[in-house]
C-alpha cells in the first residue's frame, strides 16, 4: 500500500514541478505570438504555449517518472510519503484537476446553449459539411457551436438580411473555423491540466487565441473568391447593425463582463478591405502539434530506456524523496 | 439530490410546509392556525403568503379566504432547490470564458465604438466596391 501512495504521490508532485517548469519554458512562445502579425501561426504558437506545459509535465511522468518508479523502486520500500510530498502532491492533484473540471463545465454550458435552441429548423446549405440549423434569436447569431459534432447556428433576421455573396462569405468564415478545428482546439485549450488554468492568464491567452482564429478564418473566407473579402467586410457591418437594432450587445448565454475585447468589428472591416490580395498565395501549414506531441513522447521513452536514464531519472527520485521526507 | 431546507427557509415557514405536506390537502390560514397554536394568526398568514411569493405554495381563492397547497412533495422540493443552486453557481461561473459554451461566433459583440463606425464602414465597403472591377451591388 505504501509503495502505491508513494508512486501515486511521486507521480503529482514531479507533476507539478514540471508544469512549473514548462510554464517557465513556454513563456517566451507566448511573447512571440505576440509579435506575429499572420493570424494563422499566431492562433498556433498561442495554443503551443498553453498546451506545453502540461503536455511537458505528461511527458515527464508518463514517459520518466513512471516507468522509472515502478520498475527500479522496491515493492516493499520503506519510504513513507511525508507532509511536505503530500502538499505538493496536493498541488499537482489540484492542477490535473481545475483544467479538466472547467472543460467538463463548458461542455454543459454547451448543452444547455443546444438545448435553448432546440425548435431549430435544419437546412441543407450547399458546399457546407456541417448540419446548420436557422434560429428565431434576438442576437443575430452566426455561430459554429459545439465540439464533437459542431452544427451550425444562423438566426433567421442574418438570412432575411444578407445577400446571396454575403451569405457565402460568412458561410466560408464558419466552414473557415470548421477546418481549422477550432471547437476541439477550444476545448483544448481551455481544458488544459495546469497551473494556468488556476489563474486569470487562462483566459487572457484563449481570447488572444480566439481573436487570432477569428482573423484567420475571415483569411481563409476572403481566400475562396475573388470580392469575398469585400462581401464579409459588408457582411460584418450588416450583422453588427442588426445587432444593434437588436438592442443586444452580446450572442446569448455570453455575459457581458465577457465581451469580446479584440480588435471588434471596425478593425475586421478595416483588416479584409485593406488586405493585400498578395496573401492569397501564403497558406499557413495545418497544425501538427498533436502528431508532434505523440513523436516527442515516443522519442522520450524510446531513448530512456535505450539510455538506461530511467537509472538516473529513479536515482534523482531517490534524491527528492530524501530530502521531503 | 437533495440540500437541506433550513438553507433556503425560515424555522417557522418549514413547519408550514411541514403541516400542509402532513395535511394532504388544501388548507387555510384558519385551518393551520389550530396547529400553530403560540403562533398569531397574522403571522401565520404573512408566513402563508410569503411562501406563495417564493412559489413554493400554490393557492387560490375559496369564498373570502386563500386555499393554500405545496407545489411539490418535500423530495421534489428539493430537488428543485438542488438544481436552482446549481444553476446559480454554474451561472456565476457562466462570466467566465472559461465556462463559456463552446462556439465561434461570427460577431462576437458590438462595442459602442463599433456603433459610431457603422455608417462609415458601409460606406469604405461601398466605396471598395466601386474600386474593384466588379459590378455594384443593390442591398
Amino acid at each position: 500500500m505504501s509503495f502505491v501512495l508513494l508512486a501515486i504521490a511521486v507521480a503529482l508532485l514531479v507533476y507539478a514541478g514540471a508544469v512549473v517548469l514548462g510554464t517557465a519554458l513556454a513563456a517566451p512562445l507566448f511573447l512571440r505570438a505576440g509579435r506575429l502579425s499572420e493570424p494563422a501561426r499566431r492562433a498556433r504558437l498561442l495554443v503551443a504555449s498553453r498546451v506545453f506545459p502540461s503536455a511537458f509535465a505528461l511527458l515527464v511522468v508518463g514517459g520518466l517518472v513512471v516507468p522509472a518508479f515502478l520498475w527500479l523502486e522496491p515493492r516493499d520500500t520503506v519510504e513513507r510519503v511525508s507532509g511536505a510530498m503530500a502538499a505538493l502532491a496536493g498541488a499537482g492533484f489540484l492542477m490535473l484537476l481545475v483544467g479538466p473540471v472547467r472543460g467538463l463545465l463548458s461542455l454543459l454550458s454547451t448543452r444547455r446553449l443546444l438545448k435553448r435552441w432546440n425548435g431549430a429548423v435544419s437546412i441543407d446549405i450547399p458546399g457546407i459539411p456541417l448540419p446548420a440549423f436557422v434560429v428565431n434569436d434576438p442576437f443575430p447569431i452566426v455561430s459554429l457551436v459545439g465540439w464533437f459534432r459542431p452544427r451550425l447556428v444562423v438566426a433567421r433576421t442574418v438570412l432575411m438580411n444578407c445577400d446571396g455573396d454575403e451569405l457565402a462569405a460568412v458561410l466560408a468564415h464558419e466552414a473557415g473555423h470548421n477546418d481549422r478545428r477550432d471547437p476541439w482546439v477550444r476545448l483544448l485549450v481551455r481544458a488544459c491540466p495546469d497551473l494556468l488554468s488556476m489563474t486569470p492568464w487562462a483566459d487572457r491567452i484563449e481570447r488572444l487565441w480566439a481573436e487570432a482564429a477569428e482573423q484567420d478564418a475571415d483569411e481563409r473566407a476572403a481566400r475562396t473568391g475573388p470580392t469575398r473579402a469585400i462581401d464579409l467586410a459588408s457582411a460584418l457591418v450588416k450583422v453588427a447593425r442588426l445587432a444593434g437594432a437588436a438592442g443586444v450587445g452580446s450572442p446569448p448565454a455570453i455575459a457581458v463582463s465577457a465581451l469580446y475585447r479584440g480588435e471588434g468589428v471596425a478593425g475586421r472591416v478595416a483588416r479584409l478591405l485593406e488586405r493585400d490580395p498578395a496573401s492569397e498565395g501564403r497558406r499557413s501549414r495545418p497544425s501538427r502539434l498533436a502528431a508532434g506531441f505523440s513523436v516527442l513522447a515516443l522519442l522520450a521513452f524510446v531513448s530512456a530506456t535505450a539510455f538506461g536514464l530511467h537509472h538516473q531519472v529513479h536515482g534523482v527520485l531517490e534524491a527528492l524523496v530524501t530530502v521531503l521526507q | 439530490m437533495g440540500v437541506s431546507l433550513p438553507s433556503f427557509f425560515g424555522p417557522l415557514e418549514i413547519q408550514v410546509l411541514e403541516a400542509l405536506w402532513g395535511a394532504r390537502r388544501e388548507a387555510t390560514v384558519r385551518d393551520l392556525s389550530a396547529s400553530f397554536p403560540g403562533v398569531a394568526y397574522t403571522t401565520l398568514m404573512t408566513t402563508l403568503d410569503r411562501l406563495y411569493k417564493k412559489g413554493v405554495l400554490s393557492r387560490r381563492k375559496a369564498g373570502r379566504a386563500f386555499l393554500y397547497a405545496p407545489v411539490a412533495s418535500r423530495e421534489g422540493l428539493e430537488q428543485i432547490l438542488a438544481a436552482e443552486a446549481l444553476d446559480a453557481i454554474l451561472g456565476s461561473f457562466e462570466s467566465r470564458t472559461s465556462i463559456r459554451p463552446i462556439l465561434s461566433t461570427f460577431v462576437e459583440a458590438v462595442s459602442r465604438r463599433d456603433e459610431l463606425f457603422l455608417d462609415e464602414l458601409e460606406e469604405l465597403v461601398r466605396a471598395r466596391r466601386r474600386d474593384s472591377s466588379e459590378p455594384e451591388k443593390v442591398s
